[in-house]
């Protein structure tokens, strides 16, 4: 059974159709890639997956869950995860603090306890801090823990966003154009971390990427959407040679991985 | 004498600062504007004074149940008035927030009337020596109310998981609730504590200026003590309504009586033309 199930999805808004009757399924522990032009629906996907938006049509299954219809602090419960293709990081509060809320469903102090510092607490605590420093550590983050997001540069926060969504143990994550504003060097560290999120942490890897040396350099396999439609789903190679998705991409950037 | 009046001043100025704390954290994590801040005070006040005064419980247990309903008070609100029009643009949400206060006030003075009632305070109103200052047990103990409670929110949310996830809620909803944090329970529990912060607020102020459907108009000097603090900072909150408090208490003595009550408003508007965005409000940096 695969980890998430995609079926049939369609949602449009106004006139405008953003996917239609859209399906692929993500097999546990691969990196599956959404690629497409500009409006081609992959941010819209991930929405539906995440329960902001309400599709029209179609189901989602995760983990043998139907999330179709649950609300996103409960699909984020089951166990997927997000990054955006804007960096929506909590900027006011320090890295360390961003992680914290990361962790926020697996602390389960309530609200009295929470202001009274009670011995359970503090030994939870004692734990999240703990798990927040592997972190760091597995992302290259320690230095800036107790930084003011706002403070870090573009290809630090891209971490940051990253750190905080693993904080939530997830069993899927998602990424939007992880890639996105970042220089070379930076885009070949983000590679590597990437693979290693699937290799040392097992957890399985939506991702949507313009950048199609990424996307042909980490994939196991790939799914490409045309103005909501999916045109072609194969292995890298596969992508490479499909005549629709030369076509839709105008040739160039395919013929660049 | 001088300092006398300061601390006085303090302590009015503490009853303004709860209003505006109240007002801004609703507005920091939903938002929203609550004209009925002050009202929600009134009511709970009034709950307390039919306990004591009708049903005959002791002054403490009416207190108790008097923060109680605040915080019942907060909730419903937020349940039944603001939660509808979630979507709703924030001004329709003011709107119906005013239109709320005067509800509430219209219906507190059909239960209750309109007259002006004794309300016991919790606090000794002996006088006690600080060193050179006689200080009234009453402001003594407004000031030291509004400061713990200050902490313990303070402390609430800095440290605190619940805390922290309110901050990223008033952040970034959206990447709040990827967080799996639930954003209607979120507001809920601000509204609650903003009710929780009126109900102390009545506890306080309904001994020295008396119970009344109108104690609810402390709201604008609670508005002008945010904005003059700086609209939607916290620590402005408490610093603009301690100011005010001040300056309130201690123009008297400098002005004559016919323009002390303008002070207070001629220098909230002075610093505003200084920095319209108050004195510990931050400039919006927007993104072109
Ligand atoms: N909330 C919304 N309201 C109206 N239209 C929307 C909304 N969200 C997405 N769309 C539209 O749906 C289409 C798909 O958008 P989407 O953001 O999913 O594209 P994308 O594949 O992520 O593109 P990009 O590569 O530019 O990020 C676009 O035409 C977009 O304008
Ligand atoms: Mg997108």
């Amino acid at each position: 059974m695969p980890l998430l199930s995609v079926a049939k999805l369609s949602i449009h808004f106004g006139g405008l159709a953003a996917l239609i009757n859209c399906s692929f399924d993500v097999e546990q522990g691969k990196i599956f890639s959404l690629i497409g032009p500009n409006g081609a629906g992959k941010t819209t996907v991930f929405n539906i997956i995440n329960g902001i938006y309400k599709a029209d049509r179609g189901k989602i299954l995760f983990d043998g869950t139907d999330i179709t219809h649950l609300a996103p602090h409960n699909v984020a419960r089951l166990g997927v995860a997000r990054t955006f293709q804007n960096i929506e990081l909590f900027s006011k509060m320090t890295v360390l603090e961003n992680v914290l809320v990361g962790q926020h469903i697996h602390l389960c102090s309530g609200i009295l306890s929470g202001g009274l510092l009670l011995g359970r607490v503090r030994a939870e605590e004692k734990l999240a801090r703990e798990e927040a420093n592997n972190i760091f550590d597995f992302l290259g983050l320690t230095d800036y823990r107790s930084h003011l997001v706002s403070d870090l540069p573009h290809g630090i926060q891209t971490r940051v966003e990253m750190a905080r969504a693993l904080a939530a143990k997830p069993k899927i994550l998602l990424l939007d154009e992880p890639a996105g504003g970042l220089n070379p060097q930076e885009t070949q560290v983000l590679m590597q971390l990437i693979e290693r999120i699937r290799s040392d942490l097992k957890i399985t890897v939506l991702l949507v990427e313009h950048d199609m040396a990424v996307v042909m350099g980490l994939s196991d396999r790939i799914c490409v959407l045309h103005f909501g439609q999916k045109i072609a789903e194969g292995s890298p190679g596969e992508i490479q040679k499909h005549p629709r998705v030369t076509e839709a991409y105008l040739g160039e950037t395919v013929e660049h991985a | 004498m001088l300092l006398q009046v300061i601390v006085s001043g303090i302590a009015t100025g503490c009853i303004y600062s709860l209003m505006a704390l109240g007002l801004t954290l609703i507005y920091k994590s939903t938002g929203h504007v609550n004209f009925a801040q002050g009202e929600m005070s009134m009511l709970s006040g009034f709950v307390a004074f039919t306990m004591f005064h009708i049903l005959g419980f002791s002054v403490t247990f009416s207190l108790f149940i008097c923060l109680l309903s605040s915080i019942v008070i907060g909730l419903v609100m937020e349940r039944l008035l603001v939660r509808p029009a979630i979507r709703a643009p924030h001004f329709n949400v003011f709107i119906i927030t005013l239109g709320a206060s005067i509800v509430m006030q219209s219906g507190a003075g059909l239960i209750w009337t309109h007259d002006q009632f004794l309300f016991p305070s919790a606090f000794p109103s002996e006088t006690f020596s600080l060193g050179f200052v006689r200080v009234n047990g009453i402001s003594l103990g407004i000031i030291a109310t509004t400061g713990v409670l200050m902490l313990v929110l303070y402390f609430f949310f800095k440290y605190s998981k619940t805390g922290t996830a309110m901050r990223a809620v008033s952040e970034s909803q959206n990447a709040a609730l990827l967080m799996g944090i639930s954003v209607k329970r979120s507001f809920a529990l601000t509204w609650a504590i903003s009710g929780f912060i009126s109900g102390v607020g009545a506890v306080l102020i309904a001994p020295v200026i008396f119970l009344s459907t109108r104690m609810g108009l402390v709201v604008i000097n609670g508005f002008a003590a945010a904005i003059l603090g700086g609209w939607g900072s916290i620590p402005g909150a408490v610093l603009g309504g301690i100011m005010l408090g001040i300056l309130e208490n201690v123009a008297p003595y400098y002005f004559p009586s016919q323009i002390r009550n303008i002070i207070p408003f001629a220098v909230l508007v002075g610093v505003l033309i200084i920095k319209p965005t108050g004195i510990m409000g931050e400039e919006e940096k927007r993104r072109v």
